[in-house]
């Protein structure tokens, strides 16, 4: 018990050793200050059309899926309205064609 | 006025004026930088996600909302989401990481001090292939002097879950250590054998 103890308390030295704070290099500390200086006005003018292009091609996609459900949910009821009326005999049904004898055709 | 009080005022002044913001990035970016640093590897990327940290929240201080947390944990959200994001885009890329930063820095040293560098090489190699929030710990308690309230508050834990994580981890750590020795006797029979004894020595 105790060796696991003192191997996790030269682990924890070990990772203190290890994991020092590092420095960035100034230039870079200052360049980015710079930037984010000049950064405000930017997401402004790209962030947001970038969101409402985003939203109106998400809204078109959505009424496009709603108008072919909307369809298909139609052509189903249809379908179905027309099996039942048949099932029924409601239906009209479609006047049978005239028998003509082949004699007839033949004269 | 206390400084979580003096903290606030300034996030409401940043979210009207860009040299507020300029004050909070003062006061972050070294911490910020040092965290992206060890989930990295190299200081190239380390700059790189460090800037898009800031802009990511100079972008978004508008709807930040103080929930009671330090500004911080707001940002080491933002770190690791970046560095998340990173990592799952180049998974499938070779990193430079830390071992070759630190393999150039080791150069012509005293056989002692290359000891110890390769060490913490094989040390931040094992941290390096932890789980994402197992790293992001090691790297809050160690680099930034975080304590496990505070890691808790950034990582959205009790402190009690933090401290039994980090005993976990160390677990976890202390066996993949031993596994590289076993894996690197084979290749580099010098290293494992210094490694070794060194941690024989210790134990």
């Amino acid at each position: 018990m105790k060796q696991i103890r003192d191997q996790e308390a030269r682990l924890a030295r070990l990772l203190q050793n290890s994991l020092a704070p590092r420095h960035p290099r100034p230039e870079f500390v200052h360049s980015l200050r710079e930037r984010l200086a000049r950064l405000p006005s930017m997401p402004v003018l790209v962030e947001k059309p970038r969101h409402l292009a985003r939203s109106v091609g998400l809204g078109i996609l959505g009424l496009i899926g709603v108008i072919a459900s909307a369809l298909a949910a139609a052509l189903v009821a249809l379908r179905f309205l027309g099996w039942v009326l048949t099932s029924l005999r409601l239906a009209p049904k479609a006047r049978p064609q005239p028998q003509v004898p082949d004699r007839e055709l033949h004269s | 006025m206390s400084a979580n009080s003096e903290e606030a005022r300034l996030i409401r002044r940043a979210k009207r004026d860009p040299q507020a913001f300029g004050e909070l990035y003062e006061r972050y970016v070294r911490k910020i930088y040092t965290y992206v640093y060890y989930r990295m590897g190299n200081e190239h990327d380390a700059e790189d996600l460090t800037a898009r940290v800031f802009q990511r929240a100079l972008t978004h201080i508008d709807g930040y909302q103080d929930q009671g947390l330090p500004f911080s944990a707001w940002l080491y959200r933002i770190a690791h989401n970046l560095v998340a994001n990173w990592h799952r885009d180049h998974s499938r890329q070779q990193v430079v990481g830390l071992d070759e930063a630190l393999g150039r820095e080791v150069g012509d040293q005293p056989h002692e001090l290359a000891e110890d560098e390769e060490e913490r090489r094989v040390l931040l190699h094992a941290l390096r292939h932890l789980p994402e929030e197992r790293q992001q710990l090691l790297i809050l308690k160690y680099a930034e002097d975080l304590s496990n309230a505070e890691i808790g508050e950034i990582m959205g834990r009790t402190e009690g879950a933090i401290k039994s994580l980090y005993h976990r981890t160390l677990l976890t750590l202390r066996d993949d250590l031993v596994e590289q020795v076993e894996h690197a006797r084979p290749q580099d029979g010098e290293h494992a054998r210094r490694v070794e004894s060194r941690r024989r020595r210790s134990s």
